[in-house]
Protein backbone atom coordinates (compact mmCIF):
# COMPACT_ATOMS: atom_id res chain seq x y z
CA UNK A 1 0.00 0.00 0.00
CA UNK A 2 2.83 2.37 0.86
CA UNK A 3 4.28 1.64 -2.53
CA UNK A 4 1.07 2.80 -4.19
CA UNK A 5 1.16 6.10 -2.31
CA UNK A 6 4.82 6.55 -3.06
CA UNK A 7 4.17 5.89 -6.74
CA UNK A 8 1.34 8.44 -6.86
CA UNK A 9 3.37 11.08 -5.05
CA UNK A 10 6.31 10.58 -7.42
CA UNK A 11 4.06 10.76 -10.50
CA UNK A 12 2.38 13.84 -9.12
CA UNK A 13 5.63 15.61 -8.37
CA UNK A 14 7.24 14.73 -11.68
CA UNK A 15 4.21 15.91 -13.67
CA UNK A 16 3.78 19.18 -11.87
CA UNK A 17 7.28 20.11 -10.88
CA UNK A 18 8.08 23.69 -11.76
CA UNK A 19 10.24 24.03 -14.84
CA UNK A 20 10.53 27.63 -15.72
CA UNK A 21 13.06 27.79 -18.50
CA UNK A 22 12.26 25.23 -21.17
CA UNK A 23 10.09 27.39 -23.44
CA UNK A 24 13.00 28.15 -25.69
CA UNK A 25 13.38 24.44 -26.46
CA UNK A 26 9.94 24.48 -28.07
CA UNK A 27 11.05 26.89 -30.77
CA UNK A 28 13.71 26.61 -33.42
CA UNK A 29 16.68 28.93 -33.24
CA UNK A 30 17.41 30.65 -36.55
CA UNK A 31 21.19 30.30 -36.47
CA UNK A 32 21.66 30.51 -40.22
CA UNK A 33 19.46 31.22 -43.21
CA UNK A 34 17.56 28.22 -44.63
CA UNK A 35 18.84 26.73 -47.93
CA UNK A 36 17.38 29.10 -50.48
CA UNK A 37 19.49 29.24 -53.65
CA UNK A 38 16.78 31.17 -55.54
CA UNK A 39 16.28 33.73 -52.78
CA UNK A 40 17.05 36.72 -55.04
CA UNK A 41 14.57 35.57 -57.70
CA UNK A 42 12.01 34.52 -55.07
CA UNK A 43 12.15 37.91 -53.40
CA UNK A 44 11.53 39.71 -56.72
CA UNK A 45 8.62 37.38 -57.60
CA UNK A 46 7.06 37.71 -54.12
CA UNK A 47 7.25 41.50 -54.30
CA UNK A 48 5.78 41.37 -57.82
CA UNK A 49 2.90 39.15 -56.65
CA UNK A 50 2.30 41.41 -53.67
CA UNK A 51 2.29 44.50 -55.90
CA UNK A 52 -0.19 42.91 -58.32
CA UNK A 53 -2.37 41.88 -55.38
CA UNK A 54 -2.32 45.18 -53.51
CA UNK A 55 -2.50 47.55 -56.50
CA UNK A 56 -4.46 45.70 -59.19
CA UNK A 57 -6.32 42.65 -57.91
CA UNK A 58 -7.59 43.91 -54.58
CA UNK A 59 -8.63 47.49 -55.37
CA UNK A 60 -10.01 46.87 -58.87
CA UNK A 61 -10.53 43.30 -60.06
CA UNK A 62 -11.68 41.74 -56.76
CA UNK A 63 -13.91 44.72 -55.97
CA UNK A 64 -15.62 44.43 -59.37
CA UNK A 65 -15.91 40.66 -59.08
CA UNK A 66 -17.33 40.87 -55.54
CA UNK A 67 -19.96 43.27 -56.88
CA UNK A 68 -21.25 40.77 -59.46
CA UNK A 69 -20.59 37.64 -57.39
CA UNK A 70 -21.33 37.98 -53.66
CA UNK A 71 -19.44 35.82 -51.18
CA UNK A 72 -22.08 33.09 -51.14
CA UNK A 73 -21.74 32.67 -54.93
CA UNK A 74 -17.94 32.66 -54.81
CA UNK A 75 -17.99 30.10 -51.98
CA UNK A 76 -20.27 27.87 -54.05
CA UNK A 77 -17.93 28.14 -57.03
CA UNK A 78 -15.03 27.19 -54.77
CA UNK A 79 -17.04 24.20 -53.47
CA UNK A 80 -17.65 23.11 -57.08
CA UNK A 81 -13.92 23.06 -57.84
CA UNK A 82 -13.12 21.46 -54.47
CA UNK A 83 -15.55 18.65 -55.30
CA UNK A 84 -13.88 18.09 -58.67
CA UNK A 85 -10.59 17.62 -56.87
CA UNK A 86 -11.91 14.33 -55.50
CA UNK A 87 -9.60 12.05 -57.58
CA UNK A 88 -6.56 13.95 -56.23
CA UNK A 89 -7.51 13.79 -52.54
CA UNK A 90 -8.77 10.20 -52.86
CA UNK A 91 -5.58 8.88 -54.48
CA UNK A 92 -3.34 10.76 -52.06
CA UNK A 93 -5.29 9.53 -49.04
CA UNK A 94 -4.83 5.98 -50.36
CA UNK A 95 -1.13 6.56 -50.98
CA UNK A 96 -0.78 7.77 -47.39
CA UNK A 97 -2.69 4.69 -46.17
CA UNK A 98 -5.51 6.86 -44.80
CA UNK A 99 -8.21 4.45 -45.89
CA UNK A 100 -10.96 5.86 -43.70
CA UNK A 101 -10.33 9.34 -45.06
CA UNK A 102 -10.32 7.94 -48.61
CA UNK A 103 -13.73 6.35 -48.00
CA UNK A 104 -15.04 9.67 -46.61
CA UNK A 105 -13.81 11.28 -49.87
CA UNK A 106 -15.93 8.78 -51.84
CA UNK A 107 -18.97 9.51 -49.68
CA UNK A 108 -18.46 13.25 -49.95
CA UNK A 109 -18.10 13.10 -53.73
CA UNK A 110 -21.25 10.98 -54.03
CA UNK A 111 -23.35 13.23 -51.80
CA UNK A 112 -22.06 16.59 -53.03
CA UNK A 113 -22.23 15.66 -56.74
CA UNK A 114 -25.89 14.67 -56.42
CA UNK A 115 -27.67 16.27 -53.47
CA UNK A 116 -25.13 19.09 -53.51
CA UNK A 117 -25.98 19.90 -57.16
CA UNK A 118 -22.68 19.06 -58.92
CA UNK A 119 -20.72 20.16 -55.89
CA UNK A 120 -21.94 23.77 -55.76
CA UNK A 121 -23.16 23.00 -52.25
CA UNK A 122 -21.51 20.94 -49.53
CA UNK A 123 -24.23 18.98 -47.69
CA UNK A 124 -21.64 16.30 -46.87
CA UNK A 125 -20.09 18.73 -44.37
CA UNK A 126 -23.16 20.65 -43.23
CA UNK A 127 -25.61 17.74 -42.93
CA UNK A 128 -23.45 14.66 -42.47
CA UNK A 129 -20.37 16.10 -40.76
CA UNK A 130 -18.04 14.55 -43.38
CA UNK A 131 -15.28 17.12 -43.50
CA UNK A 132 -13.14 17.78 -46.54
CA UNK A 133 -9.66 16.28 -46.98
CA UNK A 134 -6.84 18.50 -47.99
CA UNK A 135 -4.34 16.10 -49.52
CA UNK A 136 -1.99 16.42 -52.47
CA UNK A 137 1.07 14.62 -53.81
CA UNK A 138 3.42 17.11 -52.15
CA UNK A 139 1.99 15.99 -48.80
CA UNK A 140 2.24 12.33 -49.84
CA UNK A 141 5.94 12.83 -50.58
CA UNK A 142 6.31 14.59 -47.22
CA UNK A 143 4.48 11.72 -45.51
CA UNK A 144 7.17 9.34 -46.81
CA UNK A 145 9.94 11.59 -45.53
CA UNK A 146 10.80 13.64 -48.63
CA UNK A 147 12.04 17.05 -47.54
CA UNK A 148 10.77 20.30 -49.01
CA UNK A 149 13.91 21.07 -51.01
CA UNK A 150 14.42 24.74 -51.70
CA UNK A 151 11.68 27.41 -51.87
CA UNK A 152 10.33 28.58 -55.24
CA UNK A 153 7.99 31.53 -55.70
CA UNK A 154 5.94 31.55 -58.92
CA UNK A 155 4.48 34.65 -60.56
CA UNK A 156 0.73 34.90 -59.85
CA UNK A 157 0.69 31.48 -58.15
CA UNK A 158 2.69 32.27 -55.02
CA UNK A 159 4.97 30.30 -52.75
CA UNK A 160 5.99 26.65 -53.22
CA UNK A 161 8.96 24.46 -52.50
CA UNK A 162 10.56 21.98 -54.88
CA UNK A 163 8.71 18.97 -53.41
CA UNK A 164 5.29 20.62 -53.50
CA UNK A 165 5.81 22.02 -56.99
CA UNK A 166 6.75 18.55 -58.30
CA UNK A 167 3.83 17.09 -56.34
CA UNK A 168 1.44 19.66 -57.82
CA UNK A 169 2.55 18.77 -61.36
CA UNK A 170 1.94 15.08 -60.67
CA UNK A 171 -1.51 15.86 -59.21
CA UNK A 172 -2.54 17.39 -62.56
CA UNK A 173 -2.64 13.83 -63.92
CA UNK A 174 -5.70 13.14 -61.75
CA UNK A 175 -7.29 16.60 -61.50
CA UNK A 176 -10.11 16.97 -64.08
CA UNK A 177 -9.63 20.75 -64.15
CA UNK A 178 -6.27 20.20 -65.87
CA UNK A 179 -6.84 18.95 -69.42
CA UNK A 180 -5.05 15.68 -70.21
CA UNK A 181 -5.32 14.13 -73.68
CA UNK A 182 -5.06 10.54 -72.50
CA UNK A 183 -7.84 10.83 -69.92
CA UNK A 184 -11.57 10.15 -70.28
CA UNK A 185 -12.67 12.78 -67.79
CA UNK A 186 -11.78 16.44 -68.43
CA UNK A 187 -13.65 19.58 -67.50
CA UNK A 188 -12.62 21.29 -70.74
CA UNK A 189 -12.12 20.23 -74.38
CA UNK A 190 -8.55 21.39 -74.79
CA UNK A 191 -5.52 22.74 -72.98
CA UNK A 192 -6.26 26.41 -73.69
CA UNK A 193 -9.75 26.23 -72.19
CA UNK A 194 -8.23 24.38 -69.29
CA UNK A 195 -5.79 27.23 -68.55
CA UNK A 196 -8.66 29.72 -68.63
CA UNK A 197 -10.64 27.66 -66.13
CA UNK A 198 -7.59 27.28 -63.86
CA UNK A 199 -6.96 31.03 -63.94
CA UNK A 200 -10.61 31.68 -63.03
CA UNK A 201 -10.54 29.04 -60.27
CA UNK A 202 -7.44 30.64 -58.71
CA UNK A 203 -8.87 34.14 -59.11
CA UNK A 204 -12.11 33.11 -57.39
CA UNK A 205 -10.23 31.49 -54.48
CA UNK A 206 -7.90 34.47 -54.11
CA UNK A 207 -10.89 36.82 -53.95
CA UNK A 208 -12.20 34.82 -50.97
CA UNK A 209 -8.86 35.12 -49.19
CA UNK A 210 -8.12 38.74 -50.02
CA UNK A 211 -8.80 40.14 -46.55
CA UNK A 212 -6.88 37.30 -44.93
CA UNK A 213 -3.80 38.06 -47.06
CA UNK A 214 -4.00 41.80 -46.36
CA UNK A 215 -4.23 41.17 -42.61
CA UNK A 216 -1.49 38.55 -42.40
CA UNK A 217 1.02 40.52 -44.49
CA UNK A 218 0.91 43.23 -41.79
CA UNK A 219 2.86 40.83 -39.54
CA UNK A 220 5.80 40.84 -41.92
CA UNK A 221 8.93 42.84 -41.23
CA UNK A 222 10.34 41.53 -44.51
CA UNK A 223 7.70 40.04 -46.81
CA UNK A 224 9.51 37.27 -48.68
CA UNK A 225 11.09 35.41 -45.71
CA UNK A 226 7.82 35.86 -43.80
CA UNK A 227 5.76 34.19 -46.57
CA UNK A 228 8.40 31.48 -47.10
CA UNK A 229 8.44 30.69 -43.41
CA UNK A 230 4.65 30.69 -42.98
CA UNK A 231 4.30 28.48 -46.08
CA UNK A 232 6.75 25.89 -44.74
CA UNK A 233 5.09 25.80 -41.30
CA UNK A 234 1.64 25.42 -42.84
CA UNK A 235 2.77 22.59 -45.13
CA UNK A 236 4.47 20.84 -42.23
CA UNK A 237 1.18 20.86 -40.31
CA UNK A 238 -0.74 19.51 -43.32
CA UNK A 239 1.78 16.68 -43.74
CA UNK A 240 1.48 15.76 -40.05
CA UNK A 241 -2.33 15.77 -40.14
CA UNK B 1 -10.16 -2.41 0.43
CA UNK B 2 -6.69 -1.80 -0.94
CA UNK B 3 -7.85 -1.93 -4.54
CA UNK B 4 -10.79 0.35 -3.74
CA UNK B 5 -8.46 2.92 -2.19
CA UNK B 6 -6.10 2.61 -5.14
CA UNK B 7 -8.92 3.26 -7.63
CA UNK B 8 -10.19 6.16 -5.51
CA UNK B 9 -6.80 7.89 -5.33
CA UNK B 10 -6.03 7.20 -8.98
CA UNK B 11 -9.44 8.51 -9.99
CA UNK B 12 -8.96 11.61 -7.85
CA UNK B 13 -5.55 12.23 -9.40
CA UNK B 14 -6.88 12.15 -12.96
CA UNK B 15 -10.15 13.94 -12.22
CA UNK B 16 -8.22 16.86 -10.70
CA UNK B 17 -6.25 17.33 -13.91
CA UNK B 18 -9.21 16.59 -16.14
CA UNK B 19 -10.97 19.44 -14.30
CA UNK B 20 -8.26 21.91 -15.32
CA UNK B 21 -8.54 20.86 -18.96
CA UNK B 22 -12.30 21.16 -18.81
CA UNK B 23 -12.24 24.61 -17.24
CA UNK B 24 -9.71 25.98 -19.77
CA UNK B 25 -11.83 24.63 -22.64
CA UNK B 26 -15.01 26.14 -21.18
CA UNK B 27 -13.29 29.45 -20.48
CA UNK B 28 -12.07 29.67 -24.09
CA UNK B 29 -15.45 28.69 -25.52
CA UNK B 30 -17.17 31.35 -23.40
CA UNK B 31 -14.56 33.87 -24.35
CA UNK B 32 -15.03 33.06 -28.02
CA UNK B 33 -18.76 33.74 -27.72
CA UNK B 34 -18.07 37.10 -26.08
CA UNK B 35 -15.60 37.96 -28.87
CA UNK B 36 -18.22 37.10 -31.49
CA UNK B 37 -20.88 39.24 -29.82
CA UNK B 38 -18.49 42.22 -29.71
CA UNK B 39 -17.57 41.72 -33.38
CA UNK B 40 -21.23 41.51 -34.39
CA UNK B 41 -22.21 44.61 -32.41
CA UNK B 42 -22.70 47.17 -35.17
CA UNK B 43 -23.64 49.82 -32.59
CA UNK B 44 -20.02 50.46 -31.56
CA UNK B 45 -17.10 51.72 -33.61
CA UNK B 46 -14.19 49.48 -34.65
CA UNK B 47 -11.89 51.35 -32.26
CA UNK B 48 -14.28 50.71 -29.36
CA UNK B 49 -14.61 47.08 -30.47
CA UNK B 50 -10.82 46.75 -30.37
CA UNK B 51 -10.70 48.18 -26.83
CA UNK B 52 -13.34 45.67 -25.73
CA UNK B 53 -11.58 42.80 -27.51
CA UNK B 54 -8.25 43.63 -25.87
CA UNK B 55 -9.97 43.75 -22.46
CA UNK B 56 -11.22 40.24 -23.13
CA UNK B 57 -8.05 38.66 -24.48
CA UNK B 58 -5.54 40.49 -22.28
CA UNK B 59 -6.01 38.30 -19.19
CA UNK B 60 -5.70 35.13 -21.31
CA UNK B 61 -2.28 35.84 -22.82
CA UNK B 62 1.18 36.29 -21.35
CA UNK B 63 2.34 38.88 -23.87
CA UNK B 64 5.54 39.54 -21.93
CA UNK B 65 6.60 35.90 -22.19
CA UNK B 66 5.61 35.85 -25.87
CA UNK B 67 7.82 38.85 -26.52
CA UNK B 68 10.74 37.27 -24.68
CA UNK B 69 10.33 34.05 -26.66
CA UNK B 70 10.07 35.93 -29.97
CA UNK B 71 13.35 37.68 -29.27
CA UNK B 72 15.10 34.48 -28.14
CA UNK B 73 16.84 33.92 -24.84
CA UNK B 74 20.34 35.02 -25.89
CA UNK B 75 19.20 38.30 -27.47
CA UNK B 76 16.80 39.11 -24.66
CA UNK B 77 19.27 38.58 -21.86
CA UNK B 78 21.84 40.78 -23.64
CA UNK B 79 19.46 43.78 -23.51
CA UNK B 80 19.57 46.31 -20.70
CA UNK B 81 16.45 47.00 -18.61
CA UNK B 82 15.52 50.12 -20.56
CA UNK B 83 15.73 48.26 -23.90
CA UNK B 84 13.67 45.39 -22.49
CA UNK B 85 10.96 47.77 -21.28
CA UNK B 86 10.84 49.58 -24.65
CA UNK B 87 10.72 46.29 -26.51
CA UNK B 88 7.80 45.00 -24.45
CA UNK B 89 5.84 48.23 -24.97
CA UNK B 90 6.30 48.09 -28.74
CA UNK B 91 5.76 44.31 -28.98
CA UNK B 92 2.58 44.39 -26.86
CA UNK B 93 1.08 47.03 -29.11
CA UNK B 94 2.07 45.11 -32.24
CA UNK B 95 0.79 41.71 -31.09
CA UNK B 96 -2.49 43.07 -29.76
CA UNK B 97 -3.17 44.96 -33.00
CA UNK B 98 -2.27 41.87 -34.97
CA UNK B 99 -4.53 39.61 -32.92
CA UNK B 100 -7.57 41.89 -32.93
CA UNK B 101 -7.04 42.45 -36.67
CA UNK B 102 -7.34 38.71 -37.22
CA UNK B 103 -10.43 38.48 -35.03
CA UNK B 104 -12.13 41.04 -37.29
CA UNK B 105 -11.56 38.73 -40.27
CA UNK B 106 -13.77 36.02 -38.86
CA UNK B 107 -16.91 37.81 -37.66
CA UNK B 108 -19.33 35.27 -39.14
CA UNK B 109 -17.22 32.15 -38.67
CA UNK B 110 -17.58 29.67 -35.85
CA UNK B 111 -14.70 28.48 -33.66
CA UNK B 112 -15.12 24.87 -32.48
CA UNK B 113 -13.05 23.65 -29.55
CA UNK B 114 -11.85 20.15 -28.78
CA UNK B 115 -11.10 19.39 -25.15
CA UNK B 116 -7.78 20.85 -23.99
CA UNK B 117 -4.97 18.36 -23.34
CA UNK B 118 -2.08 18.52 -20.90
CA UNK B 119 0.91 17.63 -23.07
CA UNK B 120 3.67 17.87 -20.49
CA UNK B 121 4.54 19.48 -17.21
CA UNK B 122 2.70 22.81 -16.98
CA UNK B 123 1.83 22.81 -20.67
CA UNK B 124 -1.57 22.43 -22.23
CA UNK B 125 -2.76 22.68 -25.82
CA UNK B 126 -6.23 23.49 -26.98
CA UNK B 127 -7.05 22.42 -30.52
CA UNK B 128 -9.78 24.45 -32.16
CA UNK B 129 -11.12 24.74 -35.69
CA UNK B 130 -12.24 27.83 -37.48
CA UNK B 131 -15.22 26.81 -39.60
CA UNK B 132 -15.54 29.01 -42.67
CA UNK B 133 -18.05 28.54 -45.50
CA UNK B 134 -15.64 26.30 -47.41
CA UNK B 135 -12.84 25.33 -45.03
CA UNK B 136 -12.07 23.93 -41.61
CA UNK B 137 -8.87 25.58 -40.41
CA UNK B 138 -6.76 24.56 -37.44
CA UNK B 139 -6.05 27.04 -34.63
CA UNK B 140 -4.05 25.69 -31.67
CA UNK B 141 -3.71 27.63 -28.42
CA UNK B 142 -0.68 26.77 -26.28
CA UNK B 143 -1.01 27.37 -22.54
CA UNK B 144 1.41 27.20 -19.64
CA UNK B 145 0.68 27.23 -15.94
CA UNK B 146 1.99 30.44 -14.41
CA UNK B 147 3.32 30.71 -10.87
CA UNK B 148 -0.04 32.07 -9.71
CA UNK B 149 -1.67 28.84 -11.05
CA UNK B 150 -3.42 30.61 -13.92
CA UNK B 151 -3.20 28.97 -17.35
CA UNK B 152 -1.99 31.57 -19.83
CA UNK B 153 -1.50 31.46 -23.60
CA UNK B 154 2.11 31.80 -24.76
CA UNK B 155 1.68 30.94 -28.45
CA UNK B 156 -1.01 30.33 -31.06
CA UNK B 157 -0.58 28.19 -34.18
CA UNK B 158 -2.86 29.72 -36.80
CA UNK B 159 -3.24 27.25 -39.70
CA UNK B 160 -0.05 25.58 -38.50
CA UNK B 161 1.89 28.84 -38.39
CA UNK B 162 3.21 29.62 -34.92
CA UNK B 163 3.04 33.31 -34.00
CA UNK B 164 6.11 33.03 -31.77
CA UNK B 165 8.19 30.99 -34.23
CA UNK B 166 7.37 33.34 -37.12
CA UNK B 167 8.25 36.49 -35.17
CA UNK B 168 11.32 34.76 -33.76
CA UNK B 169 12.65 34.03 -37.25
CA UNK B 170 11.89 37.55 -38.40
CA UNK B 171 13.45 39.21 -35.35
CA UNK B 172 16.59 37.08 -35.60
CA UNK B 173 16.98 37.93 -39.29
CA UNK B 174 16.36 41.66 -38.69
CA UNK B 175 18.83 41.84 -35.80
CA UNK B 176 21.59 40.36 -37.96
CA UNK B 177 21.71 43.48 -40.08
CA UNK B 178 20.17 46.18 -37.88
CA UNK B 179 20.88 47.74 -34.53
CA UNK B 180 18.38 47.07 -31.77
CA UNK B 181 17.10 50.66 -31.97
CA UNK B 182 16.57 50.42 -35.76
CA UNK B 183 14.78 47.10 -35.31
CA UNK B 184 12.54 48.53 -32.59
CA UNK B 185 11.64 51.53 -34.69
CA UNK B 186 10.66 49.23 -37.61
CA UNK B 187 8.59 47.07 -35.30
CA UNK B 188 6.83 50.18 -34.10
CA UNK B 189 5.63 51.02 -37.58
CA UNK B 190 3.93 48.88 -40.20
CA UNK B 191 7.16 47.81 -41.84
CA UNK B 192 5.76 47.04 -45.31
Amino acid sequence: MRLVFLFLIVVNLSLFAADADDFNDEFVELKREPFDPLSGYNRVVTNFNDYVFMHILDPYLFKGYEYVAPEVVRSSIKSFFDNLKFPVTFVNNLLQLKFQRAWIDVERFGVNSTVGLFGFFDPATTWLGLSKSNEDFGQTLGYYGVGGGFPIALPFLGQYNLRDLAGGLIDTAADPVYYQDYRQYNLSDNMYESWGIIAYKNFNEASLRANEYKEFRKDALDLYPFIRDAYEQNREMLIKE
Amino acid sequence: MKSFLFIFIFGLFFSLHAGVEESVTTMMANNSQKVTSILKDKGISKTKQDVELIKLVDPLFDFKLMGTLCLGKATYTALNEDQKAKFHTVFNKKIKNSYTGKLHLYTDEKLEFEKAKIVKDKRMILQSYLITKTEKKSVVYKFYEADDKRWLIYDVDIFGVSIVQTYRNQFAAALKTKSFEQFLSELNTDAI
